[in-house]
């Protein structure tokens, strides 16, 4: 960080290189719009150049850092955006009578898209750092700033509802449980 | 709940019951590898041990392999490019315009030193030079006396004539010469 803050371009790429990915598929499934989140990951990481010349080692663990400042950038956009994303969310398709096993993956990855849109922010934000983002608890509890239970509730919730909501689609796969 | 919830951490010995197992896969999905490190190896073992653990975990399984349905996203180049752009760069005229703001002042500083130095010189150059004293030439100066008023014409040599016959007024010793004594007293006026 300290070098990406002297203006070494080599640590500018790396940081890039390995952070970038992360930040935007953190935003994209956050925000359910890639160009909201290709916005938000360019905020994240004007943030990230901005607090480099000053970083220390003894601060939080970078990464940590990186997704709190990712969270709140998300949460910036969802409030400014709360209604338009409301009126763009897609239709959960209706239930079939007879679902096909083999939907397209494609179609799938609408639905989850979607179901994961209508969790609540902060269900769905801990579901992406934890099953998406591959955070250990205790990291994805400290940057939604909750306690390790309280995330795995937020967690049994978050899947839940979406077990709930993706049933339409694969009722075999997803017997009540 | 029956188990207080485990952040990770160094693995250690301990049991999870169906229950408890129930809640991890509600939780973290089936994959072990989300399951809290502490946790982990307790949970495998039941879930190897019980038909109704493995029940539990196919259904969590079900639900992982429609979340991860949704692709990778992958930043665009065009992202890449404008995140990277505005990274900060080193900047050669700052670091030109620190260096001249280090070394102005002190060449200014060297400047003033050498000036100052060749002035000492130029005094201590001027200072060397002998000053004789009225009384104590032996061959008078004109211009030096004229500017004091002295007629030298008027003047006898006081200093190294004692012969009379040489045109040289008989002196005595115990008189000052009259020259030297009148010059002397108009320096002094």
């Amino acid at each position: 960080m300290l070098r990406a803050g002297a203006g070494d371009r080599a640590a500018c790429q790396l940081l890039v290189e390995r952070h970038l990915r992360r930040v935007l598929t953190f935003a994209d499934r956050t925000l359910g719009n890639r160009s909201d989140a290709e916005d938000t990951a360019q905020d994240v990481f004007l943030r990230v150049w901005s607090a480099a010349p000053r970083w220390s080692k003894g601060s939080a663990r970078f990464s940590t850092w990186l997704y709190r400042v990712a969270k709140n950038a998300c949460l910036d956009r969802m409030a400014k955006k709360r209604e338009i994303i409301s009126e763009e969310l897609p239709e959960l398709a209706d239930p079939r009578p007879e679902p096909s096993a083999d939907i397209h993956t494609a179609e799938v990855a609408r639905h989850v898209t979607a179901a994961l849109a209508r969790l609540p922010e902060t269900q769905r934000m801990a579901v992406i750092l934890c099953h998406y983002q591959g955070l250990r608890n205790i990291e994805a509890a400290e940057v939604l700033g909750v306690s390790v239970e309280a995330l795995e509730s937020l967690l049994a919730r978050g899947r839940r509802a979406l077990r709930a909501q993706l049933r339409s689609i694969a009722p075999a796969l997803l017997r009540e449980a | 709940m029956s188990q207080t919830r485990q952040p990770d951490g160094p693995r250690g010995a301990r049991t999870v019951s169906l229950e408890r197992l129930g809640e991890l896969l509600d939780a973290y999905g089936a994959a072990p590898e989300r399951w809290p490190e502490a946790e982990r190896a307790a949970a495998e073992d039941l879930v190897r041990r019980s038909p109704d653990a493995r029940a539990r975990m196919e259904q969590a399984t079900a639900l992982d392999r429609l979340l991860d349905a949704v692709p990778v996203v992958e930043p665009s180049p065009a992202l890449v490019a404008q995140v990277l752009g505005a990274a900060p760069r080193s900047h050669p005229a700052r670091a030109w315009r620190r260096a001249l703001a280090v070394a102005l002042p002190l060449a200014a500083a060297a400047t003033v030193v050498l000036w100052l130095a060749s002035e000492r010189t130029e005094v201590q150059r001027t200072t060397t030079v002998p000053v004789v004293a009225i009384g104590e030439y032996t061959s008078p100066t004109d211009v030096l006396l004229g500017s004091y008023g002295i007629d030298v014409s008027d003047t006898v040599p006081s200093v190294g004539c004692s012969d009379s016959e040489l045109g040289c007024p008989n002196v005595n010793p115990a008189r000052k010469p009259y020259s030297q004594g009148r010059i002397l007293g108009r320096l002094r006026a």
